[in-house]
């Protein structure tokens, strides 16, 4: 074969005139942010253009500006501009590439992007569910009405489209009405070459287009990955979009690897007729000079109309609280002088607006309140929300209603909140029981309109299991094979998948797999790109400029609701105003709490003046005996409780802040605890700090940093940083997105340092534990906030115990626990809990003569509607005489009236539970004439069955138990390991015989399990808590352990272990040498083959 | 087969290759044991003949495809 020789004719050796090569500008990339099509973040893709040469880039993801500020951002630290726009479909499909050139533009742009979102989301057609606020929406596919692009064009760029979609290929005609509306300056014929066959006619035909049109030609990539390796991922996604194989895409597929970032020169080379469309790429890209990192021109409401000023407004409204809070207190001139001082700080940060706004939230949060508990509700004097985060450390916050808690009296700073360096508006977070949330945010849509507000979206990204299921599905592999690698998977982290995969038996035939070989780097690939977006849990976006202006608005899944494009962290970008109506359980729990206290004891209780100081309910929880207590009640938790032993609010709250990740990985827990234990023996002694620059700023903490305001206050204190340096700080570390901003900080952090007498070494070390805190901690006005409701709840547990259960079960899914443990825990305290019975039980579950009755809604397949029309239906008819009775009264399905049977709901008629179900199938029912909808019904003839109900066996203890389990995930009656335990060695130790043993003695014991947490911050280690016929047993399963017995450690209800006890302090552990599953004894002894699916599936913490 | 520095043919089965009238990549497969990675040219002959031939990256060598 010669290396040399001349071209065939038709093809000009394009090298030759790339000497002084016209510079390209890549106006057409995706990044992962079209769902399923971009295989690369827009950070790859900013990165990867720097690195080849870019100028400038534009990203121009499907229908959406998802990525936008992410990407402009990261362009920027890599010093290639960024460029914004968007790839909109069209009614009908076709494709048009969107290039923003002025701030109207951005705005025309957000506007189209929402009118392209508006019909995504129909409402069902179902009528029944219309009414329904909560009801999910199926998506359609975003498309744009040509007459609303038409209209909204000024300050857009317009190009035809891509090779596949674009409308100059697929609809010339419409094409040349876009160009007229756009005008020769604004719009362009777009070519690609993705090698494809057929790239050069139709990339003729387009020039003759663009000719016909009197437009001109521009080049583009239709980039979809930063680099060639990423190719293969990019045809997975399309096989994962298509829901199929890759074997089943092909048509959608692009055939081969080219649709990826190139170096400008590369791209040149291949358009050796279009050397002038590649060249106006750089003259287009030049005028496209929008940034929307600095162009956005947010604002939020700041309520100056009329004569009074927002300021004096703001005013008004804290003096007429300051005199009812501070009428007769002793911190009057101590808040008023702070009360004078923020004021002042606010109108100087031209603040006072966002602040009367979250007042205004917050007055439709009572009027929200209100209408939710109806008039007269004990729960009147609780707060319709409660402040979380850095809000409560401002007194103009708690005069707003913004947060209960006194920040003159609780020493709370303002530091973080508000500071004259501030440069993004403070976060105000609020906490709200599961139903005024609801409301509320339909509330707020309602009262600032659709065109002002939108909830902020958050992105759901690829962790193990989904990449695992996904990417195996693309390849074809088997789907057995690929859900028992997901159950044994454990991580997170998608980037571990194959590390799991060479743990399993049969992994070296895999290895020879291409197949397995490509799932294992692609699940790599593909760990932390987003698979769609989703709604944020509680935050909302409010703009006195129409938000659609500022970023495109979509409807949400949930009817009544809208998201904007932007997660959280570009909210934060943006400069957004973001309230967080966050939904709380344990608020819900406490409210129902109080209610029930006030309907059956006549008195309703005032939360806000129950002593807070009771030593009774400090002594319980100096011993861990906190089940079901809010945010102390975990096993890591109780661990804590026993060695630091809390005596007041104060202890309180950092306890609740201590075992978060932050404190755990900046190293704070261990000397927290010496410290503590240190100053028990000795009241005198002082905690060792790093620096003695750092005793002041971490003394109320022992010398270490717990909170997230500490990391500012040691960055001031120690490196001499201003209050807005270390606010910077603070950010960098609680972003996703900020490794390199924090390693940047670094610098000045250490320089700084060594400024104030520190040497090098000290302020590394301390800089190290800041970034080990890195963000994951709380800070104290949080901590205060919670710790009060931790205390409240405690409270509540003490001295009303059978309501407190009531509440907590009617709250589920919450906390630590599933509702089987805290029925045993409360059994335990004396509490008696009676099961569900169709004719004493509500919907929801009751008090009642002090006994807890659980409600008929805990009966498996029986949902909160058919509860009620069972109860209303009692209430109208009287008790149900027998299942007949019950069958022919109450319109259920008839597999929900075995349900109710089955879990001993009907047990109050003192026959069999087989007997009943016998009778129950021969019950005539009416039935639905057919053709009439369900409207006619034919009657029963109240007939006697034919048959006689044969001599049935009664159930066993064994059955009757896991019939309970298995209809209501709890049992009021024996225990499992009661009804094992005659089975079992006699060496086993039951679990309130484990203070007998000495420390480092061998042990076995047996239990059901109850939680499993394998947090990322314990290298491995897995702890489970399992419960026996008398209490708890902390195990501790080491990772040889663990990766030995992963199934049974991950998915056996219950587990015999051999291991060592181990006492420390207060706390007893065992840890585990062997475990082993009691399974197949609990089947031979039972008779049973569903013990493994009727007990209750354990509670799951951390990575899997 | 005889092909330019840059990977175009430049004769085909003896003949001259008058005009590379198209050019495409197929990468498929590359996740089972027989992946395809493929270079096509379009080309006309001199001797007015219109053929397809692919450069097969994976296994080396020309192969020209009949029915194009």
């Amino acid at each position: 074969m010669s290396s040399e020789g001349p071209a065939p004719r038709g093809i000009i050796p394009f090298r030759s005139r790339l000497r002084g090569a016209p510079t390209y500008v890549e106006l057409h990339a995706h990044s992962a942010y079209s769902f399923l099509d971009g295989a690369s973040r827009p950070e790859e893709l900013a990165a990867a253009a720097a690195e080849l040469g870019y100028e400038a880039l534009a990203l121009t993801d499907h229908d959406g500006v998802y990525g936008s500020l992410e990407f402009a951002h990261a362009a920027k630290f890599f010093g290639v501009r960024p460029i914004t726009g968007a790839e909109v479909t069209l009614d009908g499909g076709a494709h048009l590439t969107l290039l923003v050139e002025s701030a109207r533009g951005y705005a025309n742009l957000c506007r189209l992007l929402t009118a392209a979102h508006a019909r995504t989301r129909p409402l069902p057609s179902n009528s029944l569910l219309q009414g329904f606020s909560t009801a999910y929406r199926e998506a359609l596919p975003p498309a744009l009405p040509l007459e609303t692009l038409l209209e909204l064009n000024e300050g857009l760029v317009c190009l035809s489209g891509c090779a596949r979609h674009g409308l100059g290929v697929r609809d010339p005609n419409t094409a040349a009405r876009v160009a007229r509306a756009f005008g020769r300056d604004r719009f362009y014929v777009e070519l690609q070459r993705p090698f494809g066959r057929g790239d050069t006619r139709r990339n003729a035909l387009l020039r003759d287009l663009a000719g016909a049109l009197g437009v001109r030609t521009v080049v583009t990539g239709g980039v979809h990955a930063h680099h060639p390796a990423r190719a293969s991922l990019q045809d997975v996604l399309v096989a994962i979009r298509a829901n199929t194989s890759l074997e089943g895409c092909e048509p959608e597929r692009r055939g081969n690897h080219e649709c990826v970032l190139r170096a400008p020169a590369a791209v040149a080379e291949r358009f050796p007729l279009d050397h002038e469309a590649v060249a106006r790429t750089a003259e287009l890209a030049a005028r496209l000079e929008f940034d929307v990192t600095e162009e956005l021109g947010y604002r939020y409401p700041d309520f100056s109309e009329g004569d009074e000023t927002a300021d004096m407004q703001l005013a008004r409204v804290c003096e007429r609280a300051f005199q009812e809070r501070y009428a007769n207190s002793r911190y009057r001139s101590r808040a008023r002088a702070r009360l004078r001082k923020e004021l002042a700080l606010i109108g100087e940060l031209r603040l006072a607006g966002f602040f009367l706004l979250h007042h205004e939230v917050l007055e439709l949060a009572r009027e929200v309140a209100h209408e939710v508990r109806g008039p007269g509700s004990p729960r009147r004097f609780l707060p319709p929300g409660r402040g979380r985060g850095s809000s409560v450390g401002s007194i103009v916050c708690y005069l707003t209603g913004l947060s209960h808690v006194d920040p003159v009296e609780a020493d709370l700073s303002l530091g973080r909140f508000l500071n004259r360096e501030l440069v993004a508006v403070p976060d105000i977070d609020l906490d709200f029981p599961r139903d005024i949330r609801e409301r509320l945010i339909v509330r707020v849509i309602e009262r600032y309109g659709h065109e002002h507000t939108a909830l902020v979206s958050s992105f759901a990204t690829y962790r193990s299991r989904g990449a695992i299921r996904d990417v195996g599905k693309a390849l074809g592999l088997p789907h057995a094979e690929l859900e028992r690698l997901a159950r044994f998977s454990d991580g997170w982290n998608a980037k571990q998948v194959a590390a799991e995969l060479a743990q399993l038996p049969d992994a070296r035939e895999k290895v020879r797999s291409p197949r397995w070989r490509a799932f294992a780097e692609l699940c790599a690939a593909i760990a932390g790109l987003p698979r769609h977006i989703s709604q944020h849990p509680g935050g909302m976006v409010i703009s006195s400029r129409p938000l659609v202006e500022l970023v495109p608005v979509q409807p949400a899944a949930m009817a009544g609701r809208q998201i904007c494009q932007w997660d959280k962290d570009s909210c934060d970008d943006a400069g957004f105003l973001k309230i967080d109506l966050l939904g709380l359980g344990m608020l819900s729990a406490v409210e129902e709490c109080v209610e029930q206290i006030a309907r059956l004891h006549g008195e309703p209780i005032d939360l806000s003046r129950i002593p807070l100081d009771d030593q009774d309910v400090y002594g319980e929880i100096k011993q861990a005996d906190t089940v079901g207590v809010f945010q102390v009640e975990s096993r890591a938790q109780m661990q804590m409780l026993l060695r630091t032993r809390p005596e007041n609010l104060d202890d309180l709250t950092i306890e609740v802040a201590l075992v978060r990740p932050g404190p755990i990985q900046g190293g704070a827990v261990h000397p927290y605890i010496a410290h503590r234990e240190a100053l028990r023996r000795d009241p005198a002694f002082e905690p060792p700090v790093d620096h003695p620059l750092l005793a002041e700023p971490l003394r109320e903490t022992l010398g270490v940093v717990v909170f997230q305001d500490q990391v500012l206050a040691v960055a001031m204190a120690l490196a001499g940083f201003s209050v807005g340096e270390a606010e910077a700080l603070r950010r960098a570390m609680s972003r996703k997105r900020s490794e390199a901003a924090l390693e940047a900080l670094r610098g000045r952090f250490v320089e700084g340092a060594r400024r104030n007498g520190v040497d090098e070494e000290t302020a590394h070390r301390v800089y190290d534990k800041l970034a080990a805190f890195s963000g994951f901690g709380f800070p104290k006005s949080h901590a205060v906030a919670f710790a009060l409701l931790a205390y409240q709840s405690a409270w509540l547990r003490r001295y009303f115990p059978a309501e407190f259960l009531c509440a907590l079960l009617n709250a589920q899914p919450m906390g630590f626990y599933p509702p089987a443990t805290l029925v045993r825990d409360g059994q335990r305290r004396g509490v008696d809990v009676l099961p569900p019975d169709v004719n004493e039980s509500e919907a929801k579950c009751v008090v009642e003569y002090g006994v807890v009755r659980v409600g008929l809604g805990y009966v498996r397949s029986v949902g909160e509607a058919d509860a009620e029309a069972l109860v209303n239906e009692r209430a109208r008819g009287g008790p149900f005489a027998g299942v007949r009775d019950l069958a022919q009264r109450v319109p259920l399905e008839r597999d929900r009236l075995r349900a109710l049977v089955s879990a001993g709901a009907c047990d109050c008629w003192g026959r069999p539970r087989r007997e009943l179900l016998w009778e129950l199938a021969l019950v005539p029912r009416a039935e639905s004439v057919g053709g009439s909808g369900g409207e006619e019904r034919q009657l029963a003839l109240p007939l006697d069955p034919t048959v006689e109900t044969p001599e049935l066996p009664e159930q066993t203890v064994w059955e009757r138990m896991l019939a309970d389990y298995g209809g209501t995930s709890m049992s009021v009656g024996v225990h499992p390991l009661e009804l094992l335990r005659p089975h079992l060695s006699r060496d086993l130790v039951p679990s309130h015989r484990l203070g007998d043993l000495d420390h480092g003695s061998d042990v076995a014991v047996a239990g059901m399990v109850v939680a499993r947490q394998r947090p990322a911050t314990a290298n491995g280690v897995v702890f489970m808590l399992v419960e026996d016929e008398h209490g708890h047993v902390n195990l501790i399963v080491p990772p040889p352990v663990y990766d030995r017995n992963r199934a049974v450690v991950r998915g056996e209800p219950l587990v015999l272990a051999r291991g060592t006890f181990e006492r420390a302090g207060r706390n007893r552990n065992v840890v585990v040498r062997h475990i082993e599953t009691l399974g197949p004894l609990a089947r031979s002894v039972s008779r049973s083959d569903t013990v493994g699916t009727a007990l209750p599936n354990a509670h799951h913490f951390g990575h899997r | 087969m005889e092909a330019h520095a840059d990977g175009t043919p430049r004769r085909v089965n003896g003949q001259g290759v008058a005009l590379v009238r198209e050019e495409w990549r197929v990468v498929d497969r590359w996740w089972t044991e027989e992946p395809v990675d493929r270079r096509y040219f379009e080309v006309v002959l001199e001797t007015g003949q219109n053929v397809v031939v692919f450069r097969d990256e994976e296994r080396g060598g020309w192969f020209s495809q009949r029915g194009a």
